[in-house]
C-alpha cells in the first residue's frame, strides 16, 4: 500500500543535497502521488501519531546528537508536538504530510508551504530502530523527515519564544525611570570624582546603573549593599539582564561564600567585605565603586562613606558613585562637597497614594492602657472590606513595633478573618523561619487579601509586590546602646518622617494605594525628620579597632557623615585598650591587628586568640564553635522557649555551666545527627532550633578557623590521608550529593515560575506542610555535606565537645578572659527572692535581670550557695555577715539587653574569686594578703590567714605565663626575623608542652578550695577602703611576684604596685585582717623546703620562698645570677649558723639570723 | 555513516578552533532598534551542531540556557532585498525562504503567495 518508498527516498534525498533539481518532474510525482495519499492514507493519518513512536524518536535524537534544543527539553518538546498534532487533526490536514518534502524546493511565488516560513532546518541523521511491534507501521525515513520538519517548527517556535522574552526584557529596562539619565550618569561618573544617583525605591537605579558603566567601558565594578541577601539576589538579576547569567561576568561576595573570578566585571559586595578587602593590601582593583542604598545609614556604610571620601584622594584613578533613595540628599552632597559631587535625580515610579490620618484618640482606648488594642486595625481591614470590592486585587500591609504587638494584632486579625473569609493573615518578623517569611511572597486565592502584619523589616529590607493598603503604627522598636553600661536597649520610638514616607510608599509600588496612619498629621509633624543614624546608636568597638588597623591615625577626627557621640567613642576606646587590642596611647598592639582580622566582636575576636594561642590544637575547634554560636544570631525560634516540648527535648543537652556551653553541647548533638546522616531538620524543629542558624555556625567557625590561619594563629592541619577504599566512597558520596543539588536546583526554578499559592487555612495548620518539606530535598544538608565528609564531621564533634574536665575549664576560662570584665555577682537576697526576681549587679550596671530564657534564668539555684557550701566554723576573730564559702560564683555574660528589664544574656557560672584573681584589670591588697579588692568593685576576704596571698600569687605567676604564651603566639604570628629572635626560639619549650602544662595549672587552680567572703563595694564603701598616698610606702624587693619589676606607688589609693595589676598594701585593715596579721608576723613560720623558722610577714614568707630558701638555691642556680642584676643592695651571705651560703638584702639578712637563732635557742 | 562521522569530528574541531577567537557582531535592528551582540553570522553556528538555517542570520548563543547546550537564539538577518539587519519580530521581518525587511514586503506584496499577503494585510491592520 505503500508506494515504493525505496526511489522516492532517493531523489528526494539528492533534491536535499543539490537544490536545483528540474521543477517539472517533482510536479509530476505530486499529482501523482496525492490522490493515492488523500484516499488510502487518510484514515491512517487519523490515526497517526508520532506520539506512538516517541521511544523510538527519543533514542534517534538523543543518540544523534549530545545536545540541542530538543533533546534538552524533550518533555516539552512531546507537549508541543501533541498539541500540533491535534491542530493538525482540527484543520483535517493529514499529520504526515510529505508535500512539503517535494515543494519545499519549488520557489514558485504561488505555491506556499508553512514550512518556507521556517529559517530552521536539522540535521539529525536517521537511524534504522528496531520495532517489537508487528502491527505497527514501520518508522521509515521518509516519516522521521516529517518529524524533522515538526522539530523544525518547534525550534523556530521556541525562538520566538526566547526572542520576545529578551525584547520584553530590553523594553522592561527601557521603561525603568532611570533609562532616561543613562547618559547623563554615564558621562557624570566619567567627568566626576563622585556622583550622587537619588532616586527612589523602583526607579532601577541599583539594576541598571552598574550595567550602563559597564557598557560604558568600566571594566572592574563593586557595588556595595548593606544585606547579603540583596547582594545575591542583585547579581543574578543583573547576569540575567546582561545575558550572562552562565558565567561569572557579574558576580557577588559576602562573608561566607562568593561567586567571583577573575572575569568578573561587576560584583556586588556587602559593605563590611568591602571595608575588610580595604583593610588587606590587596583591594582588587576596582575602577568604580558603587554605594547603594547610603540613605539607610548603617554604621559600615557610613564608615565607607567616610574611608572612600579619603580614598579617592589618594587614588586618582578610582570614581565613586553613592546611590540613595531621595532622602536627605543635601547632607550627602555636604558632605562631598570639597569633592564637587555630581547630584543626578531620578523620580521614582510611585503611583498616587491616598493618605489618612487615623489617630486613636484616647477615649477610645481601653482602660488597661498599657496593653496595645489591635481593634483599629480590624476596622480598617472592615473599612477595606466595606469599601473595595474583593475582585479588585491589592492587599494589605500592617507596621508593627516588634514581635509582641506583631502577634496581638496577628491574632485579632485572624479572629476577624475567620469570621469574613476575605483575609489571610501572615507575620513577617526576623524571628520567623526563612520558610515562614517566605509566606509573604505566595499568592492568595482569588478574592481573599493577604495581610501583612509586619516590623519595620518590610520597609527596606524586603519589597513584598502587590499592596495596596499600608497601615502605619506610627512605631519603631530599636535597639539603642549605652556605652557607659554596654547595655543595649530594645525600645519602642516613633518613627521619622522619612521612615514614615517610605512606609506609606510602600502601598503605590505596583498601583495607586491608601495609606492608614494610626496617628494624627499634629504627630506627624512633630516627628523628627531623619531616622537616627547607626553610628550613635551600636557599639562602636569593632568599628574603631577596624579603622585602627585600616591606618586611621586618630579616630576621633575621622570624617563622620554625622559624628558619633564623643562618650561613645571614648568608652570604645577604653574598651579596646582593656582588651590590649591597643596600647595606653592609642596604638594598636600586635593582638589589636589580629583582633581587627576576624569578623566578629570584639570580644568574640579575643575569645578565638587566646583560644587558639591557650588550647591544645585538638581542642580549637570548640573555640572556634564556641565564638562562632555566640557571634551568629540566636539558634533558637519564637517557639523554643515557649513549647514545653521543645524545652524538653533539649534538657539532654543543657549545661548547667551555663548558655555558652549548652550552645556547644547542642551544637555537637547535631552535628552528631549529621554524622549518622538523620536528617537534621525534624531533630531541630524538634528542640525548637533553626537549622539555617547551626549552617551558618559551621561556616563562620570555618571561615574563621581560616582566618585564623591566614594570620598565623593556627596552624594548618595536614588533612588526613584517606585511603583508597575511603576514596572511593566519599567519590561515591559527592556524586550522588551532587545529582541531589541538580535535582534540587531543578524543582526550584521549577517552584520559582509557578508561585505557590497560599491556602485560606495555611495560618491553622502550617505543621502539616512542615511535614511534606521533610522529606524535600535540602539544599542545605545537600550542601554540608558535600563541605563536610564523615571524617571531617567528626573531627568537628571531637574538637567542639568540651563536656567535662580540663577541656571545659580552660574553654570557660579562655571565654571569660574574652569577655571579662563583663562579669555579675548575684545580690545578697537574692536566697529570699523568686526566680524571676533574682538580681544581678554588673561592674557598670547595678540591679540587672538573667533573662528568662537563660539557662539561669530557669534554675537560678545553681548559681547559690546551698548550706553545705558555707563554712560555719569561721576562724577566731573573723567576723562577718556575709557567707563565708569556697563555693562563690559569679556570672560570666556576653551581653547586657534591656527590653522590659534590663537583662543578663548568654551567661555562664564561673568560681569567683580564682576568676576574678586571674582576670581583674586592678586588684587592691592590704598587708597580709587577707582583703583583696578586685577592679574596685568586689571586695573578697580570707579568714584563713595565707589562703588570700596563696591564691593571688598563684593567680599571678599564671597570669604572666599565659600572657607570655599568647604574646609568643602574637609575636611568632608576624615574625621579625633576627638572630635574637632566633636563638631566642630555639630555647623555649613547644608550644604543646607550654599548653599543657598551662592547662594542667589553670584547672588546678580554678579548683583549688579556699575560704572567702564576697561582697560588693558601694561608693561610700570605696571612699573608706583605701588607705591613701599620706604614708611613704616601701618597695619589695625582691619581687616575688614579678621578678624585676619595679614598684611604685599608686597615687590615689596608696600603697605600691607589685605587678602591673595588683597594688600592694592600700587597703585599709579592719580589726581582724590587722589582728590576724599581727599574729602572722609573731608567730614564727616554718619554710617547708629548708625548714628554717622565721618570723615574716607573708609577703616576706614569699621572698624568702623564691629568692633566700636554701634548696631553691640549690635547685636553680641559674636563678640567683639573673637576680643579682636587679637587687642592687643584695650581697652572698655565710650564715654562720646554719652554714648556707645565702644571697640577700642587709634587712633579710638581719631578720635570717634572728630567725636563725630563734630555731637554735 | 563513516564519512558523516569524520564530518563529525571535523566539526568538532572546527568548533574548538572557533570558541577562543570569540567575533562577535554588533546587530541592531533597523526597524526597531534591538541592539544585542550575537556570537555568529551565517547559516551554521559553531556552537550548535545539528540546527541549520536556510538563510544567513545573526545568531547567538541561547543567554536563557545554560553554555554547552547547542541551544541558539537567532535574533534576525540582513534583508534579502535593502540589505539592511532586521530581528525576527513580527513587526520587522518575514521570512519566506529568505528574510525580507517588512518594509521591502510590504512594497513587492504582490510577488507573495496569498498567505504571506493576508499575514501582512493582518499586520497592517493590527
Amino acid at each position: 500500500m505503500r508506494r515504493s518508498p525505496r526511489p522516492r527516498k532517493r531523489s528526494e534525498y539528492k533534491r536535499r543535497r543539490s537544490r536545483s533539481q528540474s521543477h517539472d518532474r517533482d510536479r509530476h510525482k505530486i499529482k501523482k502521488r496525492s490522490p493515492s495519499a488523500s484516499s488510502s492514507q487518510q484514515t491512517e493519518t487519523e490515526l497517526f501519531s508520532f506520539v506512538n513512536y516517541k521511544r523510538e524518536l527519543n533514542k534517534i535524537i538523543l543518540y544523534s546528537c549530545e545536545s540541542n534544543v530538543v533533546a534538552n527539553n524533550l518533555d516539552d518538546f512531546w507537549v508541543f508536538l501533541k498539541k500540533y498534532e491535534t491542530m493538525l487533526q482540527k484543520s483535517g490536514k493529514p499529520i504526515l504530510d510529505y508535500q512539503y518534502q517535494t515543494q519545499s524546493d519549488s520557489e514558485g511565488e504561488n505555491k506556499f508551504s508553512k514550512y518556507d516560513c521556517i529559517n530552521f532546518t536539522t540535521s539529525i541523521k536517521f537511524v534504522d530502530v528496531v520495532v517489537d511491534d508487528k502491527r505497527r507501521r514501520k518508522l521509515d525515513k521518509m516519516m522521521f523527515q516529517v518529524f524533522l520538519n515538526i522539530i523544525s517548527i518547534y525550534i523556530d517556535f521556541k525562538n520566538k519564544e526566547k526572542f520576545e522574552k529578551l525584547k520584553k526584557l530590553r523594553l522592561a529596562q527601557k521603561d525603568l525611570p532611570v533609562a532616561k539619565y543613562r547618559s547623563e550618569i554615564v558621562s557624570a561618573v566619567q567627568n566626576e570624582r563622585v556622583v550622587v544617583v537619588a532616586g527612589d525605591t523602583g526607579c532601577g537605579k541599583s539594576t541598571q546603573v552598574p550595567q550602563y558603566l559597564h557598557d560604558a567601558g568600566f571594566q572592574n565594578i563593586a557595588c556595595t549593599q548593606p544585606r547579603r541577601i540583596a547582594c545575591i539576589s542583585l547579581s543574578k538579576r543583573v547576569a540575567y539582564e546582561m545575558l550572562t547569567q552562565f558565567d561569572t561576568k557579574v558576580g557577588y561576595q559576602i562573608r561566607f561564600e562568593k561567586s567571583r573570578t577573575a572575569d568578573t566585571k561587576i560584583c556586588f559586595i556587602t559593605e563590611g567585605l568591602l571595608l575588610r578587602q580595604m583593610s588587606s593590601e590587596n583591594l582588587p582593583n576596582y575602577d568604580v565603586i558603587i554605594l547603594d542604598e547610603i540613605h539607610e545609614r548603617h554604621l559600615m556604610g557610613d564608615f565607607l562613606l567616610g574611608v572612600l571620601k579619603c580614598l579617592i584622594h589618594s587614588r586618582d584613578d578610582i570614581k565613586l558613585v553613592l546611590m540613595s533613595a531621595t532622602i536627605n540628599i543635601k547632607l550627602f552632597e555636604d558632605y562631598f562637597s570639597a569633592e564637587s559631587a555630581a547630584v543626578i535625580q531620578v523620580p521614582g515610579r510611585l503611583y498616587p497614594i491616598e493618605l489618612n490620618y487615623k489617630p486613636i484618640f484616647i477615649e477610645e482606648k481601653p482602660t488597661r492602657d498599657d496593653r496595645l488594642d489591635p481593634q483599629p486595625y480590624v476596622q480598617i481591614m472592615q473599612l477595606i472590606d466595606n469599601k473595595y470590592p474583593s475582585d479588585e486585587r491589592g492587599d494589605l500591609l500592617i507596621f508593627m513595633s516588634g514581635v509582641q504587638e506583631i502577634t496581638a494584632i496577628c491574632d485579632a486579625a485572624q479572629q476577624y478573618a475567620e469570621k469574613s473569609k476575605s483575609w489571610i493573615v501572615l507575620p513577617l518578623h526576623s524571628g520567623l523561619s526563612l520558610l515562614e517569611q517566605d509566606k509573604v511572597f505566595d499568592y492568595p486565592p482569588e478574592g481573599v487579601r493577604k495581610c501583612i502584619v509586619s516590623t519595620n523589616i518590610a520597609e527596606t529590607s524586603v519589597t513584598i509586590d502587590g499592596i495596596r493598603f499600608v497601615v502605619d503604627s506610627g512605631k519603631v522598636k530599636e535597639m539603642s546602646y549605652d556605652s557607659t553600661t554596654k547595655m543595649q536597649r530594645l525600645k519602642e520610638f516613633w518613627i521619622s518622617q522619612a521612615s514614615a514616607d517610605q512606609r506609606k510608599g510602600r502601598a503605590g509600588r505596583t498601583g495607586p494605594g491608601v495609606c492608614y496612619r494610626i496617628y494624627s498629621e499634629q504627630q506627624y509633624s512633630e516627628m523628627d525628620p531623619f531616622s537616627t543614624p547607626e553610628v550613635s546608636r551600636v557599639p562602636l568597638a569593632s568599628l574603631l579597632l577596624l579603622m585602627s588597623s585600616l591606618g586611621v591615625s586618630d579616630v576621633r577626627r575621622f570624617p563622620f557623615l554625622d559624628a558619633p557621640p564623643e562618650d561613645s567613642v571614648e568608652n570604645a576606646l577604653l574598651e579596646l585598650k582593656q582588651h590590649g587590642a591597643l596600647t595606653s596611647n592609642e596604638k594598636l598592639t600586635s593582638l589589636g591587628r589580629a583582633l581587627a582580622n576576624l569578623p566578629v566582636e570584639v570580644s568574640l575576636a579575643k575569645a578565638l586568640v587566646v583560644g587558639s594561642a591557650t588550647l591544645p590544637p585538638h581542642k580549637r575547634d570548640s573555640a572556634l564553635a564556641l565564638t562562632a554560636a555566640l557571634g551568629i544570631r540566636s539558634i533558637y525560634t519564637t517557639r523554643a522557649h515557649r513549647d514545653f516540648e521543645c524545652e524538653n527535648a533539649r534538657k539532654p543537652e543543657e549545661s548547667d555551666h551555663g548558655d555558652p556551653i549548652t550552645l556547644l553541647s547542642l551544637y555537637c548533638a547535631w552535628l552528631t545527627v549529621k554524622a549518622e546522616e538523620r536528617g537534621g531538620k525534624a531533630w531541630c524543629k524538634r528542640r525548637g532550633i533553626e537549622e539555617q542558624r547551626l549552617y551558618e555556625l559551621t561556616k563562620l567557625a570555618a571561615q574563621l578557623r581560616s582566618l585564623l590561619q591566614d594570620n598565623n594563629l593556627m596552624e594548618t592541619m595536614e588533612p588526613e590521608t584517606m585511603s583508597s577504599a575511603e576514596r572511593a566512597l566519599r567519590h561515591g558520596q559527592m556524586k550522588h550529593l551532587k545529582d541531589m543539588r541538580r535535582q534540587y536546583k531543578q524543582k526550584a526554578s521549577e517552584d520559582l515560575k509557578r508561585k505557590k499559592r497560599l491556602k485560606m487555612d495555611s495560618w491553622e495548620i502550617v505543621d502539616s506542610n512542615k511535614d511534606d518539606e521533610d522529606n524535600a530535598l535540602d539544599i542545605r544538608d545537600i550542601e554540608f555535606r558535600m563541605t563536610n565528609d564523615a571524617k571531617r564531621i567528626q573531627s568537628l564533634i571531637s574538637g567542639a565537645s568540651a563536656s567535662s574536665g580540663r577541656d571545659l575549664i580552660m574553654l570557660k576560662v579562655v571565654l571569660c578572659r574574652a569577655l571579662y570584665p563583663q562579669v555579675a555577682v548575684a545580690d545578697e537576697f537574692n536566697h529570699f527572692k523568686s526566680i524571676s526576681e533574682q538580681l544581678y549587679h554588673t561592674w557598670s550596671k547595678p540591679f540587672v535581670f538573667l533573662h528568662p530564657t537563660s539557662y539561669f534564668g530557669k534554675s537560678p539555684r545553681v548559681l547559690q550557695l546551698t548550706e553545705a557550701d558555707i563554712q560555719t566554723e569561721v576562724p577566731v576573730g573573723y567576723k562577718s555577715k556575709l557567707p563565708l564559702s569556697a563555693k562563690h560564683q559569679i556570672l560570666c555574660y556576653l551581653s547586657l539587653l534591656e527590653t522590659t528589664k534590663p537583662y543578663i544574656v548568654n551567661s555562664m557560672r564561673m568560681p569567683a574569686a580564682q576568676t576574678l584573681m586571674l582576670l581583674a584589670h586592678t586588684i587592691d591588697t592590704n598587708m597580709g594578703f587577707t582583703r583583696i579588692v578586685c577592679d574596685s568593685w568586689l571586695l573578697l576576704e580570707f579568714p584563713y590567714p595565707e589562703t588570700g596571698l596563696n591564691l593571688l600569687f598563684k593567680a599571678a605567676k599564671l597570669r604572666q605565663r599565659w600572657e607570655a604564651l599568647i604574646n609568643r603566639r602574637l609575636e611568632d604570628a608576624n615574625p621579625t626575623k633576627s638572630v635574637e629572635s632566633e636563638l631566642k626560639k630555639s630555647k623555649h619549650m613547644s608550644y604543646d608542652e607550654l599548653q599543657y602544662e598551662l592547662s594542667c595549672d589553670i584547672s588546678a587552680y580554678m579548683n583549688s578550695e579556699v575560704y572567702y567572703t564576697l561582697k560588693r563595694l558601694l561608693l561610700g564603701d570605696l571612699k573608706v577602703m583605701y588607705v591613701g598616698n599620706e604614708e611613704p610606702h616601701c618597695a619589695i624587693d625582691p619581687n616575688p611576684f614579678e621578678e624585676g619589676f619595679e614598684c611604685h606607688p599608686h597615687e590615689k589609693k596608696g600603697g605600691i604596685y607589685i605587678t602591673d595589676n595588683i597594688v600592694f598594701n592600700c587597703v585599709v585593715d579592719t580589726e581582724w585582717s590587722y589582728n590576724s596579721y599581727e599574729e602572722t608576723y609573731s608567730v614564727p613560720w616554718t619554710c617547708s623546703s629548708c625548714e628554717i623558722s622565721l618570723c615574716l610577714s607573708p609577703i616576706e614568707r614569699l621572698q624568702h620562698k623564691y629568692f633566700t630558701c636554701s634548696s631553691k638555691v640549690e635547685k636553680k642556680e641559674e636563678a640567683p645570677k639573673e637576680a643579682r642584676q636587679n637587687r642592687p643592695n643584695a650581697k652572698e651571705f655565710k650564715c654562720e649558723i646554719c652554714n648556707e651560703t645565702l644571697y640577700m638584702t642587709p634587712v633579710e639578712i638581719l631578720k635570717h639570723k634572728k630567725g636563725c637563732k630563734n630555731t637554735n635557742s | 555513516m563513516e564519512e558523516s562521522k569524520i564530518k563529525e569530528e571535523l566539526g568538532d574541531v572546527k568548533k574548538t578552533e572557533d570558541e577562543p577567537i570569540q567575533i562577535s557582531y554588533n546587530f541592531r535592528c533597523a526597524l526597531c532598534n534591538v541592539n544585542e551582540k550575537v556570537h555568529y553570522k551565517g547559516t551554521t553556528p559553531p556552537f550548535s551542531r545539528n540546527i541549520v538555517l536556510k538563510y544567513p542570520s545573526y545568531i547567538m548563543k541561547d543567554p536563557f540556557s545554560p553554555p554547552g547546550k547547542g541551544e541558539i537564539l537567532v535574533l534576525g538577518a540582513d534583508c534579502s532585498v535593502c540589505d539592511r539587519p532586521v530581528c525576527v519580530s513580527k513587526h520587522c521581518s518575514l521570512f519566506f525562504v529568505k528574510t525580507f525587511c517588512l518594509d521591502c514586503a510590504k512594497t513587492s506584496i504582490h510577488t507573495f503567495p496569498i498567505e504571506i499577503k493576508n499575514k501582512v494585510v493582518q499586520l497592517r491592520e493590527k
